[in-house]
């Protein structure tokens, strides 16, 4: 047995303490203690991506981290991608593309492209599939999600929010 | 059905020493915890036998690649994204580079450590085959210091594996030779983000024309990985103009013999079988045509 | 094209999707809500000899354990008698909710459902649907399809009299949806009436069988169901879990949530079933077809008979005198089957256009010209004329953007290193259906427009594709044009199914945009010096926001000025867009090709489809951008039936093996390579005012059969069980 335990951390830059037992997913403390429904709990395994975010800057399916790995760490979610330059590139990109439908996949795909084109900012059709690999869509065929993030990594590239290359 | 969460608790050590005095003073109280990507994955489904996880995320001594001029150390706490694009290990042992690329995904790359990988035990992990192939050793920590073995020693059986309660993975170690010609290959129903119904690495090392060290391992195919050391030994002393002449059914036969497949929701024995010795045999067949 | 229809459109809630800000159904936050946890049954058949819930009752935070003994009796109104939970101790199929347990939160939901305790007298399950197609029983008619067996000419004097014959079966195993959105409820009472947040295609069935199964009026039922992350048929029906979620709330007397794990949308709804087809084909030796005979049979629960339909387009197809189509059902311990993209069609044009391309072999003709040589120009079985048919079009662009010429006739042929190259093609079918529909527009002075009808968007685009005909005929600006779905306080429309969205809600959209041209107009007249007198509701436009002289546009009159002069803040109409009597007359469906390369490892086994080119003709194309995705994720459909997808039951336990996304496959994006996407839009002035048909079921009909049928031309072996995983591949 444990006992709720006071864990700090930042999420969308701003503080938030929250009182939970050390094993409970960080997935359910974003979508009901703190209400930021944006990430979505598809598979409850990892397979999906759906619930998808930024643990320290790097991309992890929050349906498998335990709160008690987050204390005193950062954690940005799909509410805060507007603010962040390629995030907005992106956002706008799935829209003009038709990158997003029902719409459950959209968060975790647009953390996956952003971690894909940080690392990546030219990513041919095989790179954008291996760094998408692990965000599952039933509605578009996927087609569209890769013009939208290749279509942002151009525009992302050409207004300097990256840099030409591949790291 | 997901496990209950309040009959969980996980403790997070600040420093490695204080978490080996806590398994040491209560063996096999804790289960180590690091990337949860299994653990959680378990924990989801309600299968989850463990209750009390240690946390290693803090410990600095557990993370990094670290290389000399003799030998590469990978730490458990290794991401396959830290594997996946490490110079050096892509120059000189890509197939850990190629397993870490098709062990899940990003996100569970970004997460899964390799110490995990070895530690969960799988059958079907995909680091695994690599590791022995390559003659890996295996490093464990405990209070009282530090124990090595050949990697392949280590799986004793299915999920079994010679790591004592109070002990921790700390890392494995990889001699860099040169001469290696390797080859990596998965087999899943789907194109990615599929668990293994075969993995297969393999590499030799060639010096003045001649194979002089042989690994060839298997994923998914046995209760552990599956060497195979008859094809290795068949190997060894031929050049590899010699050894792509080998009959394919001889090596078919001799690769068949270290794996013991079953039919399970991912495939049947009957294909793995079948694809195991077919992968064997093309890379035998293939050798001339494999780089330095 | 207009001046929107037929272009380029964003979806008008794209901004919310990518945002994070749309909320499903499980998302709308209740205070005071209580957590509901299913608890599933271990056996597929029997009777719940005991239930034990006191652990569970004891546990922290529980509030209530439900189970059949104290969950009150749902009438069963006649015209649904789905399954419904907690009714009754007998178990009908594995993983049937025995308990709900509902707590404070959901942890401690959870935790005190693995409290519960049932014993069973068990029976043996019987789910082996291919070990007893012989005792297979003769469906009942279909409401869409008709008669279960159907007859033009005689088939089997026919057959015996041909040249040529042709004979195989095949089958297809039990799929599942997987949309990524687990379904879910959110239902509380007050003041005797019901609110409740569901994941559903059809808003206003829910609240009939909520209001009959609860006893209370269908005016004290509001169901909401603003956006709904896919669902591809397994929301068309009334699930049992919206029936369990208001039960709870109003027992309780408080706010209740239920939603679903992966897990239990296995169970939780229903799937395509497991089919089985024999089909008998006679021809001439030039190819001519003389007759057809299609025998399918699909597996059905104990409590409901489902018929898939699966012959339902085989007599409308090629120009063929003699066929015979028969579709039995065989009774298993499984949940009752349902509509899952394309029923029936995908799984009877994957038997049927296999068979065809197996004839191709046997005439030594090419697949395609088989085709066309019998290519039907009236529709075989009643002799109506298609109101528009551009198959032979979509045939000549596929294969020319495909590159069908460079096709070698024979297997084994064409190869590239380790991999085996083939190419195979098929055929694509689906009506062209409408149903009534109603649409309430408010035109208001400040120059917007706000339309609602309780359709639903569960991803193809409907919020945008009705903002883009509302723009078009109330000449108004779309982002001056709001659009309201998913709730039953919106008028009434048809389930999201069939693909009869568009056609439907959109034609309901433009009578009700033509009654509000020809309201404007009468006001304007009432202006002698309008210069729009004289002019009747034909001669006129709605554009730009004038009410204007079709011919001289530069005559007319602003909307909102029409709307100013008479001193009203708005005007609204209700319409309601019945389906024309002159589609009786006839024949009305959707066609298309679809042409396929695939790769073989031969050491593997493994097929990966690396082209695919699909041309379909469905019609007016209202948004070009939405609807080359429905085609897309259609191909990709298809692609996972033909490789991957497989619901698999151990019959020992009658137990659904793999049920979740890590051993249920669907598709992943490496899978999915070049797919090329067309329209051959067709001018159809039958079908309803728009001249649409459907579309999103079309695009994945043909897939799987042209995928097996490359993989033959690849390799030389023929699979006609689905899926062609690699192991059947490499064992052929």
């Amino acid at each position: 047995m444990s006992v709720k335990k006071h864990y700090s951390f930042l999420v969308n830059g701003e503080n938030h303490t929250v009182e939970s037992y050390p094993a409970n997913r960080l997935l359910d403390v974003l979508r009901e203690d703190l209400r930021l429904t944006g990430c979505k709990e598809g598979c409850g395994e990892g397979e999906c991506g759906s619930c998808s975010v930024f643990l320290d800057d790097v991309m992890v399916n929050s349906c498998l981290v335990p709160i008690a790995q987050v204390q005193g760490r950062q954690v940005r979610t799909v509410e805060a991608l507007s603010s962040d330059p390629l995030g907005k590139i992106l956002q706008e990109k799935f829209l003009e593309h038709n990158g997003a439908q029902c719409g459950i996949c959209t968060p975790g795909m647009l953390v996956a492209a952003i971690t894909l084109l940080r690392r990546n900012s030219q990513p041919t059709l095989g790179e954008i599939q291996d760094g998408l690999a692990g965000n599952l869509c039933r509605c578009t065929g996927y087609k569209k999600i890769f013009d939208a993030v290749a279509d942002a990594a151009q525009v992302a590239r050409e207004q300097g929010v990256l840099e030409g290359g591949k790291a | 059905m997901r496990a209950y969460v309040p009959d969980f608790d996980i403790t997070v050590p600040d420093r490695l020493d204080d978490a080996l005095k806590m398994l040491a003073e209560k063996p096999g109280f804790y289960r180590p915890l690091a990337g949860g990507t299994d653990l959680m994955v378990v924990f989801n489904a309600g299968h989850q036998i463990y209750k009390n996880f240690l946390s290693l995320h803090k410990f600095q001594e557990l993370h990094g690649i670290h290389v000399t001029d003799e030998e590469v150390e990978i730490r458990a706490l290794a991401t396959y994204t830290d594997l996946r694009y490490h110079p050096i290990l892509k120059a000189e042992f890509p197939m850990l580079c190629q397993a870490a690329a098709e062990s899940g995904a990003g996100a569970i790359q970004n997460r899964g450590t390799i110490g995990g990988n070895i530690g969960n035990g799988s059958p079907a992990a995909d680091t695994p085959p690599a590791l022995a192939a390559y003659g890996a050793e295996i490093d464990l920590i405990s209070k009282d210091g530090v124990r090595s073995l050949p990697f392949r020693n280590f799986q004793t059986g299915y999920k079994q594996m010679d790591l004592r309660p109070e002990e921790l993975i700390r890392g494995v170690r990889l001699k860099r030779k040169s001469g290696r010609l390797h080859s990596y290959r998965k087999v899943g129903t789907r194109k990615a983000q599929a668990i293994s119904k075969v993995c297969f690495a393999a590499t030799v090392r060639l010096e003045s024309g001649k194979i002089v060290e042989a690994g060839i391992a298997y994923g998914s195919v046995a209760p552990t990985v599956g060497c195979c050391e008859k094809l290795e030994q068949k190997l060894v002393g031929l050049s590899l103009a010699e050894a792509s002449k080998l009959d394919p059914m001889e090596v078919k036969k001799l690769a068949g013999e270290s794996i013991s497949p079953i039919d399970d929701i991912r495939s049947s024995g009957e294909y793995r079988l079948k694809v195991a010795k077919n992968l064997a045999a093309d890379f035998v067949s293939n050798l001339e045509n494999l780089n330095v | 094209m207009g001046k929107y229809i037929g272009k380029e459109f964003s979806r008008v809630d794209g901004v919310a999707k990518v945002t994070g800000a749309a909320p499903y159904a499980a998302e709308f936050h209740v205070p005071g809500t209580a957590h509901g946890y299913l608890v599933m049954s271990r056996i597929a058949k029997g009777t719940i000899t005991k239930i034990d819930t006191a652990a569970a009752e004891k546990s922290p935070g529980v509030v209530r354990v439900f189970t059949h003994k104290n969950t009150p009796k749902f009438a069963h109104p006649e015209k649904y008698k789905s399954f419904k939970a907690l009714q009754s101790p007998e178990i009908v199929f594995n993983a049937q909710p025995i308990a709900v347990v509902v707590a404070e939160t959901f942890e401690e939901a959870r935790a005190a459902a693995n409290l519960v305790e049932a014993t069973y007298r068990r029976e043996d399950p019987s789910t082996d649907f291919f070990g007893r197609v012989e005792e297979a029983e003769q469906a009942p008619d279909s409401p869409f399809s008709g008669k279960s067996v159907q007859t033009t000419g005689d088939a089997e004097q026919a057959m015996s009299s041909a040249e040529i014959t042709f004979e195989a079966e095949y089958t297809i195993p039990a799929e599942h949806h997987n949309p990524m959105e687990p379904h879910a409820a959110v239902a509380y009472w007050k003041n005797g009436k019901l609110k409740i947040f569901d994941k559903s295609q059809d808003v206003y069935t829910v609240r009939s069988n909520l209001a009959a199964a609860l006893g209370v009026p269908e005016d004290d039922v509001h169901v909401v169901s603003p956006y709904v992350g896919g669902a591809f048929g397994c929301s068309i029906r009334t699930n049992y879990y919206p029936f369990l979620t208001a039960m709870m709330a109003r027992e309780l007397k408080r706010p209740v949530k239920l939603v679903y794990t992966r897990r239990q949308m296995f169970t939780g709804h229903g799937y395509r079933p497991f089919t089985h087809q024999k089909i008998q084909l006679g021809a001439k030796k030039t190819g001519e077809l003389i007759s057809i005979i299609h025998e399918a049979a699909n597996n059905t629960s104990t409590v409901e008979k489902w018929n898939d339909s699966t012959t339902r387009f085989t007599r409308h197809i090629y120009a063929c005198p003699n066929m015979k189509t028969i579709q039995r059902l065989v009774k298993t311990d499984l949940p009752t089957p349902c509509a899952m993209r394309a029923p029936g069609a995908v799984s009877g044009m994957f038997a049927l256009e296999s068979a065809l391309d197996e004839l191709s072999y046997k005439l030594d003709m090419d697949p395609l010209e088989l085709r066309l040589k019998n290519y039907a120009e009236v529709d075989p079985a009643n002799g109506k004329p298609y109101s528009t048919k551009a198959l032979r079009e979509c045939y000549r662009r596929g294969a020319e953007k495909f590159g069908w010429d460079k096709r070698q006739p024979i297997p084994r042929s064409m190869r590239e290193g380790n991999e085996l190259i083939g190419y195979g093609m098929s055929t694509g079918i689906w009506y062209a259906f409408q149903q009534p529909a109603t649409v309430k527009v408010v035109l208001k002075a400040d120059g917007t427009a706000q339309l609602t009808s309780a359709t639903s968007d569960i991803g193809p685009g409907t919020y945008t594709v009705m903002t883009i005909i509302a723009a078009e005929y109330l000449g108004i600006a779309p982002e001056k044009i709001s659009f309201g779905l998913g709730d039953t306080q919106m008028p009434k429309a048809p389930v999201q199914g069939g693909s009869w969205t568009t056609a439907s809600v959109g034609s309901a959209v433009h009578g009700a945009a033509m009654k509000l041209k020809s309201r404007l107009l009468s006001l304007a007249q009432k202006d002698k010096d309008s210069p729009l007198q004289g002019l009747g509701p034909d001669e006129v436009v709605l554009l730009d926001g004038r009410l204007q002289n079709r011919k001289q546009t530069s005559n007319g009159v602003s909307i909102v000025g029409i709307l100013k002069a008479e001193g009203m803040d708005s005007m609204t109409e209700v319409h309601k867009e019945t389906p024309s009597k002159i589609r009786e007359d006839y024949q009305l469906l959707a066609h298309g090709a679809q042409f396929v390369e695939v790769r073989v490892d031969e050491q593997l086994g493994m097929v990966r489809v690396s082209r695919a080119v699909e041309a379909t003709a469905c019609g007016k194309i209202m948004n070009p951008k939405t609807s080359h995705s429905q085609e897309m994720g259609g191909v990709v459909w298809g692609i996972g039936m033909a490789l991957t997808e497989h619901t698999e039951v151990d019959d020992r336990f009658g137990r659904i093996m793999n049920p979740s996304l890590a051993d249920y496959h669907v598709p992943c994006c490496a899978d999915v390579r070049k797919v090329d996407t067309d329209f051959i839009e067709e001018d159809d002035r039958v079908v309803n005012p728009l001249g649409v048909k459907g579309m999103g079921e079309l695009g994945m009909v043909g897939i799987p059969a042209a995928i097996s049928n490359a993989v033959y031309h690849a390799t030389g072996k023929r699979i006609r069980h689905l899926p062609m995983t690699p192991d059947k591949v490499l064992k052929a």
